[in-house]
């Protein structure tokens, strides 16, 4: 696998931003890793949690070699503490995430397939949050969605402050755009996607998961659900997008 | 522009390698051909961060168009080592296919150019001139096609391990005569010095080499202008270089 620290100007930010590639690649000789050199590759848009940017997949997991088994590409942005969302007051994460981003990268990449079937995304925290309403809110883009102890429900967040710049006023979050609830339930059954979802039963956005599962179930989606021992913290979060991987690729066996 | 700092294998080195590459990217709704390409090699004792840190390199690709690579070849003066790693292989066989592959960087011969600054305008006379229906054009600044690079007596013995490099594909006044016969299809030729740089004569003497090919097969530019060895002096010439260079024909 090759790894690119990609530096590039977004015209929907309009500012210059950072994202980390790492693109499948042909490799004989090199050691303890098999390369395989794939075209038209299947990507993994991988999106981050507060605090974090594009390095951090790469520094507290070992998301190459995994990504590696598969011959997956994977994209990872930063996006600040954007929370995946056009602002309130502030940037257009959301359109830079599910209009520009794609693009940027089939244009810059061309070895990544531009099919809907094989584009992913994934993320942990509010990175997990921003899968799942890019999987339900922009499915003409990506065909599956995963969380990893997501921010499931965004109805739950105290008010004012940053919260409301990033989501506007609170009472106006329920039933809105950025409401992983409504976003589900405005979808019609054909055009429901795949998701995936995770938590530690250490995590105090459990019962939130578990709001959102079992709403996601009323629905009939075709959700897999997963919780088991875990904090908010990445030892787990190293663990279980391995999980993802394998609910992404299920024929697909890893030596 | 997008820049990138790419890391990656080479099967020819056997071990990790990273390279520097500049990307013109499309607008929204804009589809791009796969551009133009200059690989763009560095001199002694510098690396492949040097041109971005030292030079306005990206103001002028971006001017042009240009998508620009930049390897590493440590002090290997582009050669296939002899105590040391296969960097002419490396440069002039295995990385363009390598970045191809991950970049849309057009295959044709007449969008892809080699330019290198000091060890690194040996290296582009070298390579391109071994390889020359991979590269159109040519630039060399501050520098001259003698292996004298201006290196200890021992790193060249790591380098070649005294094995001359006559006769094989890194001898350049062989490389020289043989694209020479190209006639039309030579590559074209950009080369420029400082009048107070200390390989000045070394210049001087390639110059006169390519001089004495009759028709001009090279379209040979040699330019001497006041300066140094050293960024300065090669800042001007790059973007000098990629002047005459751009537009490319297409």
């Amino acid at each position: 696998m090759a790894l690119l620290h990609v530096n590039f100007y977004s015209r929907t930010l309009e500012r210059e931003t950072q994202m980390d590639v790492i693109l499948p690649e042909a490799a004989k000789k090199l050691i303890g890793m098999e390369g395989v050199a794939t075209r038209q590759c299947k990507t993994l848009y991988l999106l981050h949690g507060m605090s974090d940017d594009q390095t951090v997949w790469q520094r507290r997991t070992s998301i190459e070699r995994y990504a590696a088994a598969y011959g997956l590409a994977v994209v990872m942005p930063t996006t600040d503490l954007g929370w995946y969302t056009d602002m309130y007051r502030g940037d257009k994460y959301f359109a830079f995430i599910t209009r520009e981003l794609p693009a940027v990268c089939r244009d810059l990449f061309p070895m990544m397939s531009p099919r809907r079937e094989d584009t992913y995304v994934a993320g942990l925290s509010m990175g997990g949050y921003g899968a799942l309403k890019c999987a339900l809110r922009a499915g003409d883009v990506f065909s599956r969605g995963a969380s990893l102890s997501g921010a499931a429900d965004i109805r739950q967040l105290p008010p004012g402050g940053y919260w409301e710049d990033v989501f506007g006023p609170r009472e106006q979050i329920p039933g809105s755009f950025n409401d992983l609830f409504a976003a589900a339930k405005a979808l019609p059954p054909e055009n429901r996607p795949p998701l995936y979802m995770w938590c530690g039963t250490e995590d105090s956005l459990l019962p939130g998961n578990h709001a959102l599962r079992d709403h996601l179930l009323a629905l009939g989606y075709d959700l897999t659900y997963a919780e088991s021992a875990g904090n908010h913290a990445w030892q787990w979060w190293d663990l279980h997008i391995q999980d993802v991987l394998r609910w992404l690729f299920p024929q697909t066996e890893v030596k | 522009m997008a820049l990138m700092d790419i890391g990656f294998f080479s099967e020819s080195l056997g071990m990790a390698v990273h390279c520097m590459a500049l990307l013109p990217h499309a607008r929204e709704g804009e589809t791009l051909p796969k551009r133009q390409t200059l690989y763009l090699l560095h001199g002694y004792g510098d690396s492949y961060t040097s041109w971005i840190r030292k030079t306005n390199l990206e103001r002028y690709a971006a001017h042009h168009n240009l998508a620009v690579i930049m390897p590493d070849a440590q002090k290997s003066a582009y050669t296939d080592m002899t105590h040391g790693g296969k960097f002419f292989t490396y440069i002039a066989d295995e990385l363009p296919g390598k970045m191809r592959a991950f970049l849309p960087l057009s295959e044709r011969r007449e969008d892809t150019f080699i330019a290198g600054f000091s060890m690194g305008g040996y290296g582009a006379f070298k390579i391109g001139l071994a390889r020359p229906m991979q590269y159109s054009a040519i630039g060399c600044i501050s520098a001259g096609v003698s292996n004298d690079t201006p290196d200890t007596v021992a790193l060249r013995e790591l380098r070649t391990g005294g094995r001359p490099l006559k006769d094989t594909e890194e001898d350049v006044p062989a490389s020289i005569a043989r694209a020479a016969a190209l006639g039309k299809d030579a590559p074209r030729i950009y080369h420029t010095i400082g009048q107070e740089d200390f390989l000045l004569s070394g210049a001087r003497e390639t110059r006169d080499l390519l001089h004495s090919y009759p028709g001009d097969p090279f379209h040979y530019i040699y330019e001497e202008k006041p300066g140094k060895h050293g960024w300065e002096f090669c800042d001007g010439a790059l973007r000098d270089f990629l002047q005459w260079l751009s537009p490319a024909p297409r």
